[in-house]
């Protein structure tokens, strides 16, 4: 395996280990916002703009508008308190 | 920078505008697939391409969804439609089952004859129907087809051999640039703007990227696993909206119409000609146009993704432009009309492209 082999194989990993993150907080917020809970922040913030790009943006919107259907939360999750319980997105 | 470096820089540009990191990495990906020396088919052997080629495009596709849907399922409270439904379920073994055939033809071409393969699928297809036909519609519109319809035999012969003359069909269209990828990026936004499952949108992702990909460097195909796989997930989808009501028969004809039409204008011409309707041959639309823009434009990359292009975008293009802008509500059975037009655009392209095409072998 050459250099450029390995820094393609590398950077191909990242960038798509950091758009699977994103588009994973935008499914956790989408279960989260279903059950009426309060969505905390991601452990680690990255700019919309860059981890998903424009249309990936809107695809998230969409995802998180219409994945009440899709997306279910755990039981583990006490669903009889309101405001005070809130879901980590992301994990 | 050599050529190809160039193309890189553009595609992750591309990429990165619409799909950022994660639009990059799968970039990436298909560029470090496209260079193994595994299923690579020589110039002029697929399709209209006439440089080297990766048939592990099909292949590409499915690593970026097995990555997402595994990811989502293990980072967040995704929960695959598979595990919550056995429909879902058996659907989805079905597509399965048609990449795995396509896979095997990938890395061992001529390994299961086309007659293997065709009875293969007729027997997915065929075992899937019989058991769900409830996904199977009961009504069309046209008074002799829900006639047929009416009876349970005639109505799972029916949508079983119409699957698989679609992914047929798809299969064929897979050697334009930007043809078979762009009527199933079409159809997978379509899909993801009215269902809104995180499959959908992985799919539309996934499609467009290799669309990317596809239409500029010209090296990378669907190959049959993308065909097999993605024209049976399209053909499955597409029946079962119409059977729940979600979308007009006429609907997904029009979305679908250039390989539909195509498949039925060859095998009419074919017979016409006195040879099998089966037998393959360079004389399809795309191959026409493609003749049409090679002799106006240097660059072969060029003249083969604008030939891809124009007809997905003319076609699926504007049935997702329509359904975006509502200008038809999806059950209408008005989307007739498109699909009428798109016929007849057909045939009236045909012809000319065809008298040109003799025009100027006279002239040379």
């Amino acid at each position: 395996m050459n250099n450029k082999t390995a820094v393609l194989i590398f950077a191909a990993l990242f960038s798509l280990l950091i758009g699977l993150y994103y588009t994973a907080t935008a499914s956790s917020a989408s279960a989260a916002t279903q059950q009426g809970l309060r969505v905390n922040a991601p452990a680690f913030s990255i700019p919309e703009i860059i981890a998903v790009g424009l249309v990936g943006s809107a695809v998230a919107r969409r995802l998180i508008e219409k994945g009440k259907a899709t997306i279910l939360i755990d039981d583990s999750v006490d669903r009889t308190s309101d405001g005070d319980v809130s879901l980590d997105v992301a994990g | 920078m050599t050529k190809m470096d160039a193309k890189l820089l553009i595609m992750c540009i591309l990429a990165m505008v619409s799909f950022g990191l994660g639009g990059v990495g799968a970039v990436l990906l298909m560029a470090l697939l496209s260079s193994l020396a595994v299923a690579a088919d020589s110039a002029n052997k697929h399709g209209i391409s006439s440089s080297e080629s990766s048939r592990l495009g099909g292949l590409a596709i499915v690593i970026m969804v097995m990555l997402y849907v595994v990811g989502l399922s293990f980072f967040s409270p995704y929960t695959p439609g598979v595990i919550r439904s056995q429909l879902n379920y058996y659907m989805w073994m079905t597509i399965v089952f048609c990449t795995l055939l396509g896979l095997l033809e990938d890395f061992r071409p001529d390994f299961l004859t086309p007659l293997f393969r065709l009875l293969a699928k007729f027997f997915g297809f065929g075992l899937f129907f019989w058991y769900w036909p409830e996904i199977i519609p009961v009504q069309m519109g046209l008074p002799l087809i829900d006639f047929m319809l009416s009876n349970e035999l005639a109505a799972w012969s029916i949508v079983t051999i119409f699957c698989i003359g679609f992914i047929n069909a798809f299969n064929m269209a897979d050697g334009a640039n930007g043809l078979a990828p762009g009527i199933a990026a079409a159809s997978f936004a379509l899909f993801f703007i009215h269902y809104g499952r995180p499959i959908e949108g992985i799919l539309l992702f996934a499609l467009s990227m290799f669309l990317i990909f596809n239409l500029i460097s010209g090296l990378f195909f669907l190959g049959d696993t993308g065909s097999y796989g993605l024209g049976a997930i399209i053909a499955l989808y597409g029946v079962r909206g119409v059977a729940d009501g979600d979308f007009s028969p006429w609907l997904m004809a029009s979305l679908l119409a250039y390989p539909c039409i195509d498949l039925i204008f060859s095998i009419l011409r074919r017979l016409k000609a006195g040879a099998s309707p089966f037998s393959p041959d360079n004389h399809h639309l795309h191959n026409l146009l493609h003749g049409y823009f090679k002799t106006r434009i240097r660059s072969k990359v060029i003249a083969n993704s604008l030939t891809g292009l124009t007809i997905s975008t003319a076609t699926s293009g504007l049935v997702l432009l329509v359904y975006i802008g509502e200008w038809l509500p999806p059950t209408s059975h008005h989307w007739l009309y498109l699909f009428l037009t798109f016929s007849a655009g057909y045939g009236l392209l045909y012809w000319t492209l065809l008298r040109s095409a003799a025009q100027l072998h006279a002239e040379s």
